[in-house]
């Protein structure tokens, strides 16, 4: 018996030999390093929408009229040569005589420390109590504000709009891909499930859903939405929009897994030893396919982020009061503002940061789907 | 062969009739209709109308009858007469706004498609023949950007640019002295040089995602044996990879034109908006926001019977390159 | 020593890869020559570098391959150090093809799939010869005629997926040979196909090389196929050469340890077989008779498994498939019944419709459980059906997709105890714990996972796990055909001690008739669906009674050189008196 003497199981197992499937996985996955930092990321970016009243440091209605505008602040951490602590200077407001515009100037003499953990506007945490703690904030006059994005055409805060605007686009991402997810997958595992006709109708419709111009369907269908409607229905409607135009792809992945999976010599052997149609689905093919599911949702996201980003940005998607990054876009929409104030473009960056995050860490997930392919 | 190809048209009429019916639901779905919005801007102006008048302005455009004969009605009227209805916000016939602007539409989207290719071939080829090298890694992180982007914001972005650095004003189709001018070869030139500002902004985001498909093809053919006989004939290196794996690799490309058209003409809707092309999007928006139901409905429908036709192109074409499916 | 006499030198070569942390040595230290019209066999097992050599002959290797050593090929031009040129240098690119030939195992990836044969062959002699047009397409059709395809101008328009894998392989063997090569280098050219396609492909190789006496390098995993054609032999193991000689040498007085284990090691085809007077060769068979006394225990009659391959508008069926077609046969106790067949026989589909992984489309399946009593399975439903599984069970061919690669030893072999409703925990461990001793394999691996082991070991896995539940009736569905010989005499080993010990009844399917002729009591033969012919493996083998019985039997490569070339000469002097 050479084969049984001359290899390696006559050696102490080693720690590779028992490793679970997701221990493969996480091994496999970490050698991505773009993708370990994008998981990173994208934790940093929900952790920090979770938080969003503790992290913004102002209310992100609250309106100054004498703030129109104002640029992204500086932070500074020497005054005339002495260290102390970070700060920014106060706001020096001057009016072009000719175009009677508004501009603004470091005021050098006027030093406004930041304070952390400071008491500034309050609000209900997670609707739980009340309370006016904030990260971070400045002490100063009524009229001193802290704008470390700038702010927009009535004063607001761009960097706390940004921060709970986040809250919303992320959110969007993740219950749209619920949604299209539940759709997907279902139909997906019929069709692969079930096979023929049935099968053949579902490729068909998706086919169809596949073969429409998404963008003028999502105007079409987000068009149909009431503008009176609350807010928070629109919100959940938007995302049902996006998920039923989104689900084709799931679908297709899950159906591809079952058909190859259906194929695969252990679960016919499973079959042959008397394993239940249910268990042969739930212990044989389902873990086969759940990572590369998952991998297929995380691709996902994006899409739906931009959906909602590019619905918004349009004025058919979530409308003001509510905040979104592609509501804030909106007011970058025309030349004139974004030449006078381009620092309104800034949800554009955490909308690129956020799909890149998603789709590398898919990519990432995508590879190390199956630990065990040579 | 052509039995395959008369049977893939055949195959597509369905689908154009569902198109047809999902349209018109589409345009249906907003509670109230041309009416009640007619009423609500007479309202907000200060006038106002009797349900007696209401009823009668809903009889004279229709809006009375069942759903099913105001389907007919609508649909037979296109077929049979190519007319899409009166354009109830524009009060003119749709189809004499129509046509122009799909006509840019389609041209901003096959031009993109092209620049699409372009771009996406070459690269996807050398990166998957140089894996890992400095220029393959530099493509990726260019394709996950171009990925990243969203089509509006790159639109907004090099806007802003122009305007701010290169005081380039960017937008629109034609220069305001030609915008109503016949058609000129000075106003052909006005019209490319504001022309590849769109077709560039829709290309890259395409091209992105196209060039990882390219690569991810290419690295799976050169896999093949069949890349080592040739290699075993004698033929060089850039003759084998142009001659075999990239004829092979292009086919799932040629079968995703289909769905590339659907995502460059929504591309298209959008970019117009920020970039305030005489396209179908900026019409579209506003007929939507106005509930103008025939014209937005004749705008989706044409826009998806394209992307139909499109897809019924490349599956023709993937036919004719592909022997493994002519023969099937 | 440099010798002009050679056609090819390989001189100590050495390839290897650097890997991130070690360093993987392909071929070390290789020694070989090729002189003109000679045809070297190169024979190892996976793994043992021997392809790797071919493709050093080229200078073809993976980029990141290190070479050392030389490689000189006496060319037409003068010789040529093949490793000092680069692999896109003019000087190499003009040999692939033009003097060195080169034919891989898979007809089927190894053509382009988007160019016809004629655009294929037209491009070797485009490169290499100054024909064009219409010389180029008489050239190209006068190729096709010599590699026996038929119809030769129209075969230059078929494309590789309208063409059989015998075809595909001539059309490859048409392109190497194109220009005239004086050596031609074969990559296991005949292991994907049939036997009988097999047979003939070396026919062919033969009858060319002799005709252009070319120089051929014939690289294989399987003896029989250097017996048929071979002058020389050089034995590869691991990435060294074994043992190099002539080729009576190497199989009748093998000299390296482990040429005389393989040798031993090699199914090979009883000698009554092969002998003209039959009753004095064959030998007493204690299987034979015992056989006569058991009992039936499986009876299959006019089983049927149709598959529709085309249905109508309405969803009936226009034309189907007879994967089986009216096939009957018994199994008795104890005994292993051998069902073989080239590929696409329906041999696999007869053992699957019998352990109802299909529902047959006709016919019937009766088995007696331990209960001493027939049931008919084909009747059996749900429960009845899930309880009967636990009496008949399965091995499959591939070790690597036959086991879930997310279940730990212990899962796998305790699966269908599990589906038996076994829910004790400890009975479920201890029992596959004693399994996987029975098998070979040590009990404290009950918590690894299957990629810990190797396909052998795998296979063992699957055996315990065949054998967990007690089962009687035991369907073996190419279980050692994915095997390197070495691993596959050993599981062979395995079964047969298992049979005797634990009195298991075998179906056994497979493709190799030497191996199953020293397996099975008796044999069935399938051909397009049907039983062609069944009896005792001696009557089989001694007397085939059907025509095609006796192409298949003489098709089998015999590892046994002097009678190969007895048989060859005896058909010589046949074409030579007809």
């Amino acid at each position: 018996m050479t084969d049984v003497t001359t290899s390696p199981t006559d050696e102490p197992t080693r720690v590779i030999d028992t490793a679970r499937p997701l221990t493969l996985m996480w091994w496999r996955f970490k050698k991505h390093k773009l993708a370990l930092w994008s998981l990173y990321a994208i934790g940093f970016l929900y952790f920090v929408a979770a938080f969003a009243e503790f992290l913004a440091p102002y209310d992100p209605f609250k309106h100054s009229k004498l703030h129109a505008y104002v640029p992204p602040m500086s932070v500074h951490l020497f005054h005339e040569g002495e260290f102390i602590g970070p700060f920014v200077y106060g706001l020096d407001r001057k009016r072009d005589p000719e175009t009677a515009r508004l501009s603004f100037a470091e005021d050098t003499d006027k030093v406004l420390p930041i304070k952390f953990f400071h008491r500034g506007d309050s609000y209900h945490f997670w609707g739980l109590y009340e309370t006016d703690l904030h990260l971070f904030g400045i002490e100063g006059g009524r009229r001193d504000r802290i704008y470390l994005l700038g702010s927009d055409s009535l004063g607001r805060d761009l960097l706390s709009r940004l921060i709970y605007g986040g809250r919303v686009t992320l959110s969007v991402g993740l219950i749209g891909v619920f949604f299209s997810f539940v759709i997907g997958i279902t139909l997906g595992s019929i069709a692969g499930l079930v096979g023929g006709r049935v099968d053949a109708a579902i490729q068909r419709v998706a086919e169809f859903v596949r073969s429409i111009p998404t963008i003028p369907l999502w105007l079409g269908l987000a068009a149909a939405l009431p503008i009176h409607w609350d807010p928070i229905f629109v919100y959940l409607l938007i995302t049902v929009i996006l998920a039923l135009i989104g689900w084709t792809n799931l679908a297709r992945v899950v159906r591809g897994h079952f058909m190859t999976i259906r194929n695969q010599d252990f679960v016919l052997a499973a079959q042959l030893s008397g394993a239940k149609p249910r268990r042969v689905v739930t212990r044989h093919m389902l873990p086969s396919m759940t990572s590369y599911v998952i991998a297929a949702v995380t691709l996902a996201i994006p899409e739906m982020i931009l959906g909602e980003t590019a619905l918004s940005f349009l004025g058919l998607g979530l409308r003001p009061p509510v905040i979104s990054w592609g509501v804030l876009l909106q007011d970058a929409q025309n030349l004139r503002s974004i030449s006078l104030a381009p620092w309104l473009l800034a949800p554009g960056g955490a909308i690129v940061v956020t799909i890149l995050a998603f789709n590398f860490l898919g990519d990432g997930l995508r590879d190390a789907a199956d630990p065990y392919q040579k | 062969m052509l039995w395959f190809i008369l049977k893939r048209i055949l195959w597509s009429i369905p689908t154009m009739v569902l198109i047809s019916i999902a349209t018109f639901i589409i345009i249906q779905l907003p509670p109230g209709d041309y009416v009640t919005a007619y009423i609500a801007e007479l309202e907000e102006t200060g006038e106002s109308i009797s349900a007696l008048e209401a009823e009668e302005l809903r009889a004279s455009f229709g809006l009375d009858r069942p759903l099913v004969v105001q389907y007919w009605d609508w649909i037979s009227k296109i077929i049979f007469y190519g007319d899409f209805g009166l354009s109830l916000d524009w009060k003119l016939p749709v189809s004499d706004l129509l046509w122009d602007r799909i006509a840019l539409t389609l041209m901003i989207s096959t031009l993109s498609l092209l620049l699409t290719w372009i771009i996406a071939i070459p690269i996807g080829v050398y990166s998957a023949t140089r894996q890992y090298s400095v220029f393959d890694y530099l493509f990726t992180v260019l394709g996950f950007l171009g990925r990243g982007i969203p089509d509006f914001l790159l639109a907004l972005v090099l806007m802003w640019l122009g305007f701010a650095y290169f005081n380039f004003h960017v937008g629109g189709l034609f220069s305001p002295e030609y915008a109503d001018a016949p058609w000129t070869f000075a106003k052909f030139w006005d019209l490319l040089a504001h022309l590849w500002v769109p077709v560039v902004v829709l290309a890259t985001g395409g091209a992105a995602g196209l060039l990882r498909v390219m690569r991810a093809n290419m690295l799976e053919e050169l896999g093949k044996p069949y890349v080592e006989t040739a290699y075993a004939q004698g033929m060089g290196e850039r003759e084998v990879v142009w001659r075999y794996p990239v004829r092979v690799a292009l086919n799932p490309f040629f079968s995703t034109v289909g769905w590339a058209l659907p995502a460059l003409i929504s591309g298209d809707v959008i970019t117009a908006v920020v970039l305030n092309l005489p396209t179908t999007g900026p019409l579209l928006l506003r007929a939507l926001l106005n509930q103008d139901m025939y014209m937005a409905g004749g705008f989706i429908l044409i826009l998806s019977i394209f992307t139909i036709i499109g897809t019924l192109l490349s599956d023709i074409l993937l036919t004719l390159t592909d022997p493994r499916i002519r023969h099937a | 020593m440099r010798d002009a006499e050679n056609l090819l030198e390989i001189e100590n070569l050495d390839v290897k890869f650097e890997m991130r942390d070690h360093t993987v040595h392909a071929v070390q230290g290789i020694d070989l020559t090729i002189k003109p019209g000679e045809v070297v066999g190169v024979v190892g097992e996976s793994g043992s570098g021997k392809s790797l050599t071919a493709r050093a002959i080229l200078n073809l290797m993976p980029r990141s391959a290190q070479t050392s050593g030389s490689v000189l090929f006496n060319g037409r031009n003068g010789p040529v150090s093949v490793l000092d040129h680069g692999r896109e240098s003019r000087v190499m690119r003009e040999l692939r093809g033009g003097q060195i030939g080169m034919i891989f195992q898979e007809p089927m990836t190894a053509l382009s799939p988007v160019h016809s044969i004629g655009q294929q062959v037209m491009k070797t002699l485009t490169l290499h010869t100054d024909l064009r047009k219409a010389a180029l397409e008489d050239r190209a059709a006068e190729l096709m005629d010599l590699v026996q395809l038929p119809d030769p101008r129209g075969m230059l328009k078929k494309y590789p997926h309208q063409l059989s894998g015998g075809m595909r392989q001539r059309a490859m063997i048409a392109m190497a040979l194109s220009c005239n090569p004086s050596l031609l280098l074969a990559d296991e050219p005949t292991t994907a196909l049939d036997v009988t396609t097999e047979a003939t492909i070396l026919n062919l190789i033969r009858e060319l090389q002799e005709k252009f006496n070319m120089g051929v390098m014939f690289i294989t995993h399987n003896f029989g196929v250097v017996a048929e054609l071979a002058d020389r032999v050089t034995v590869m193991n691991h990435g060294i050469i074994e043992e190099t000689g002539d080729i009576d040498q190497i199989f009748y007085d093998p000299k390296a340890a482990y040429t005389r284990k393989l040798m031993s090691l090699i199914p090979r085809l009883p000698e009554y077989a092969m002998a003209d007077n039959v009753e004095a060769m064959v030998p007493a068979q204690p299987k034979e008779a015992s056989r006569e006394q058991a009992e039936v225990v499986l009876k299959v009659e006019n089983l049927k498994m149709h598959f529709p391959t085309k249905k109508d508008w309405r969803g009936r069926t226009v034309e189907e498939l007879k994967a089986v077609d009216d096939v009957s046969f018994d199994i008795r106790r104890g005994e292993t019944f051998g069902l073989v067949g080239e590929s696409g026989s329906g041999k696999s589909t007869v053992a699957r419709a019998v352990l109802r992984a299909y529902q047959p489309t006709g016919g019937s399946v009766q088995f007696k459980a331990p209960d001493d009593k027939f049931h008919e399975l084909t009747e059996l439903q749900g429960d009845s059906l899930r309880k009967m599984r636990a009496h008949m069970q399965m091995v499959f061919q591939d070790p690597y997709s036959s086991l879930n690669p997310r279940m730990t030893v212990e899962q796998l072999i305790g699966e269908p105890l599990v589906n038996q409703g076994e829910t004790n925990g400890a009975l479920i461990r201890d029992r596959a714990a004693m399994l996987l001793e029975r098998v070979g394999l040590n009990a404290d691996m009950l918590s690894r996972y299957p990629h810990a082991f190797s396909g052998g070991q795998r296979q063992r896995i699957g055996i315990a796990r065949a054998l967990v539940t007690n089962p009687s009736f035991v369907v073996l569905d190419e279980s050692v055909s994915a095997l390197d010989v070495s691993i596959a005499a050993q599981t062979i080993d395995l079964l047969r001690e298992l049979q005797e010990t634990l009195k298991l009844t075998y179906l056994f399917i497979t493709h190799d008739l030497s191996m199953i002729s020293n397996f099975a009591g008796r044999i069935g033969v399938m051909q397009k669906g049907k039983l062609v012919e069944a009896g005792s493996t001696v009557t089989f083998f001694a007397n085939p009674r059907e025509a095609y019985s006796r192409r298949l039997l003489n098709a089998v490569p015999i590892p046994d050189p002097r009678r190969a070339r007895a048989l060859r000469e005896a058909r010589e002097q046949q074409a030579l008196s007809a």
